[in-house]
């Protein structure tokens, strides 16, 4: 796995955060060689599991020098602010008492490819709801393949997002992860295999067979590359007008 | 050898991946049964397992639109590419001798243009649909992804060399388990 740019404008302080994160469930690891850490993004313990993450900042010595929480909600991801990490922290009976206060400011976040630099995460302007990589806006489905609500992503692993789960599965995938070019994956100009997500043209292809394998819709809205898959046992004609549904 | 040669599509074989996560560790599914009507003719498991499904001798398949009247369609179970996970990078060696068994004995000639991937239908298209479907199968690690060559790309071809290979070693009847040359 290898760096990208870790944007941290603040470095300090090891707080009882620690205690939210399941250290035996690491999602993702790098070095942030510009400053000398190693990030780590560490899965929520308990109940807060698949509810977000622990992004953790370590130096060479293996001292935590920054930690951030990140909570998934309907709009996408989000990083809480020190007040509100700090009130997730179970307090032993009913005293409660701080030992320090977490002061990051800012993370920024690093989900790897395929053995690619890992594309750059990052707060979208600076709003801490929306949520880009590299620069390209995620698109979070209204709907499930079954009209059920998407609700939140279940998932961020790999660099893809989810929602859904068993054969209601939703997986995104931005940038390089992406299947690339949808004009290189030889669906005929007049198929009804294109269509047209939020605008912009695309394709729908069967990873397998229809009802077999996964089906993937591709597209490129500018310079952004989008991969959505469903999972295994769609149909065609059913993948198709999902997609004009996004 | 040719026990299967009242297939009356036997003059092409065309390859199928199963194209979902971890499929070659599946040894369960069997997809013989016309489920929203598709069927593939054979099924090969990853550790070679032969399922014989029972469209095999029909005079028209049910495994690829524009090629379901001219090619035998064969589902290896692997993800070969383009899956969100468990990908693998090619067919098992034991796939690869049960699949050079089946052309064996359905009589298919030896000529490389006699194995396609299904992702070459919907240009090939020799039976004439008006729409078939475009797809990634049997995946971009055995497959090329162009605006013009939807083929074998060079891991591919390899692969097709060694089946049509081990289809000679089948049709000499040698038991070489198909992992190296036949025994001279």
């Amino acid at each position: 796995m290898l760096a990208g740019s870790l944007p941290m404008l603040l470095l300090r302080t090891v707080s009882e955060l620690g205690k939210l994160a399941d250290r035996t469930s690491v999602l993702d690891e790098w070095p942030d060689d510009e400053r000398r850490t190693l990030v780590t993004l560490y899965a929520l313990d308990g109940e807060l599991r698949e509810q977000g993450f622990m992004a953790v900042a370590s130096n060479a010595a293996g001292r935590t020098v920054a930690e951030r929480i990140f909570m998934f909600n309907h709009e996408g991801l989000r990083a809480l602010t020190p007040p509100e990490a700090q009130r997730l922290v179970p307090r032993p009976g009913l005293r409660r008492r701080l030992r320090s206060v977490l002061s990051v400011l800012a993370l920024g976040l690093l989900f790897v490819g395929c053995g690619s630099t890992g594309p750059t995460v990052s707060p979208a302007g600076g709003s801490p709801t929306a949520f880009e990589v590299n620069g390209c806006p995620v698109v979070a489905p209204k709907t499930l393949p079954s009209g059920a609500p998407a609700g939140e992503p279940v998932t961020a692993a790999d660099g893809r997002i989810a929602w859904g789960a068993g054969t209601d599965l939703v997986i995104e995938a931005i940038g390089q992860l992406a299947l690339g070019d949808p004009d290189t994956l030889g669906v005929p100009p007049d198929s009804d295999q294109r269509v047209e997500i939020r605008g912009n043209p695309g394709v729908v292809l069967p990873i397998g067979d229809e009802g077999v394998g996964e089906i993937a819709i591709v597209w490129e809205a500018g310079s952004c590359r989008y991969t959505i898959w469903l999972a295994p046992g769609e149909r065609l004609k059913e993948a198709i007008t999902y997609a004009a549904s996004l | 050898m040719s026990h299967y040669s009242t297939a009356p599509r036997r003059g092409y074989v065309m390859v199928h991946h199963a194209g979902y996560p971890n499929a070659h560790l599946d040894n369960t599914q069997v997809f013989c049964n016309y489920d929203g009507g598709k069927s593939y003719d054979f099924q090969i498991r990853w550790d070679g397992t032969i399922v014989r499904c029972a469209a095999w001798d029909d005079a028209v398949g049910a495994h690829a639109l524009g090629c379901n009247c001219q090619a035998e369609g064969i589902l290896l179970m692997g993800c070969f590419g383009g899956c969100t996970s468990g990908n693998v990078a090619a067919p098992s060696a034991a796939q690869e001798c049960s699949l050079a068994y089946v052309m064996a004995h359905l009589g298919t000639s030896g000529v490389s243009d006699r194995l396609r991937p299904h992702r070459n239908c919907s240009y090939w298209n020799p039976c004439a649909n008006p729409s078939p479907t475009a797809t990634e199968c049997p995946g971009r690690n055995l497959t090329n992804t162009s605006t013009t060559n939807q083929n074998w790309n060079a891991d591919g071809v390899a692969f097709r060399n060694r089946i049509l290979s081990k289809r000679t070693c089948w049709l000499a009847h040698c038991r070489c388990s198909c992992s190296g040359q036949c025994p001279s």
